[in-house]
């Protein structure tokens, strides 16, 4: 085997070896990020949320960390930004963490507020708890399904001629005096609503004058300091910046003494 | 601690894959010593500037930042390699080539290794 042959193959010895022992996520150059396995190890903890999230933190900015007992910071959001929280874990201190797999980051929820949702529209308002049907003569027509009485058009469907249509299991009477029925699944969609009378009536003509106001909370921006709860306050930014500005700076003069 | 773990091991891991691409290259010590200083001098800084724009565009795809700053450490150790060991030198006959190759292999390692 010529010396180019051993070179390859031991290198390529090398390279195998180097996988089998890289257990942890490294990206380049080689740049390496742990895996965020917080949530598999604290699944008796975490909830179930499902629910869009706004950010809400004091500065304007919102923090998210890798854990919510790391101090590595992977972004910072700005208020407003929305946040599909999946899981919500509530640490001992009794201070909840919402995650977001978009980031692939946790935040204190006191940092954030609920999107104005049905969740939130049926604490405001009376649902009344009645079944039905939407009318069959929608079969042929293209109906409209919202996220929650005069709030926004999520999704339409064309109805089959043979009339196949949503069945709902609450409804709702609207200032108008329309009424909505909810529909908890209807080919792929889930929890939505529906106007009974103008299922087929687009967003825009049901309210020509302007959708109502439904979110009338007044927001205000939280002041609690919430830090991520074990492994102290790690090291700032600057010191960070100061430990890599001494490693280049030795390597430099380590390189300009061998050059000599 | 977390932060240091991961400047530390990203060093580690490149200079074990740019150490045996240095060999293949024919590089031996003093060379090697060369290689090693490059990427201590490198490797911190381009995992501080991934940390640091990850942050602050945190929906960019990963190999967004990556790219560039793959260029630029390229780029920098093919300028050392080249300038400061010039008519090959200790055995930087081929810097250009050698930066690209060893980058391009530390860069494809680390992005083989997670997407395992």
């Amino acid at each position: 085997m010529n010396a180019f042959l051993k070179r390859s193959v031991a290198a390529l010895f090398s390279l195998l070896m180097v996988f089998g022992v890289c257990s942890m996520t490294a990206r380049a150059d080689v740049i390496y990020v742990p895996e965020n396995s917080f949530f598999e190890e604290h699944q008796d903890a975490c909830s179930l949320e499902n629910r869009m999230y706004i950010a809400n933190a004091p500065g304007g900015t919102l923090t998210c960390y890798k854990s919510p007992e790391s101090s590595l910071e992977k972004a910072q959001l700005k208020n407003g930004t929305e946040l599909y929280t999946a899981f919500i874990y509530e640490a001992p201190s009794g201070i909840r963490w919402g995650y977001c797999e978009f980031y692939d980051a946790w935040y204190p929820m006191d940092y954030t507020y609920a999107k104005y949702d049905d969740q939130q529209f049926r604490e405001d308002y009376t649902i009344k708890e009645e079944s039905g049907e939407l009318d069959k003569s929608y079969a042929g027509k293209t109906i409209y399904f919202w996220n929650y009485p005069g709030g926004e058009v999520t999704s339409s469907w064309s109805i089959s001629e043979q009339g196949n249509v949503p069945m709902y299991s609450d409804t709702f009477t609207d200032e108008n005096g329309l009424n909505w029925g909810f529909v908890g699944y209807y080919f792929g969609r889930r929890n939505a609503w529906v106007c009974l009378e103008k299922a087929d009536v687009t967003e825009e003509a049901l309210y020509p004058d302007g959708k109502p106001v439904r979110d009338t909370r007044v927001i205000a921006e939280p002041s609690v300091d919430v830090q991520p709860e074990a492994g102290g306050q790690g090291m700032t930014l600057g010191l960070i910046l100061a430990a890599v500005a001494a490693v280049m700076g030795g390597s430099l003069f380590l390189l300009f003494n061998l050059k000599k | 601690m977390e932060i240091l773990a991961t400047f530390a091991l990203s060093l580690v891991f490149t200079l074990l894959i740019e150490t045996i691409i240095a060999l293949l290259f024919g590089i031996r010590m003093p060379g090697m010593k060369v290689v090693w200083l490059v990427n201590t001098l490198t490797n911190p800084a381009a995992v501080l500037i991934f940390l640091l724009l990850s942050r602050v565009f945190p929906a960019a795809p990963a190999l967004a930042i990556q790219i560039p700053i793959e260029i630029i450490v390229f780029v920098t150790e093919a300028l050392i390699y080249g300038l400061w060991f010039k008519e090959g030198k200790w055995g930087f006959r081929h810097p250009v080539l050698l930066s690209l190759v060893a980058n391009l292999v530390s860069w494809g390692t680390g992005v083989f290794v997670q997407a395992l």
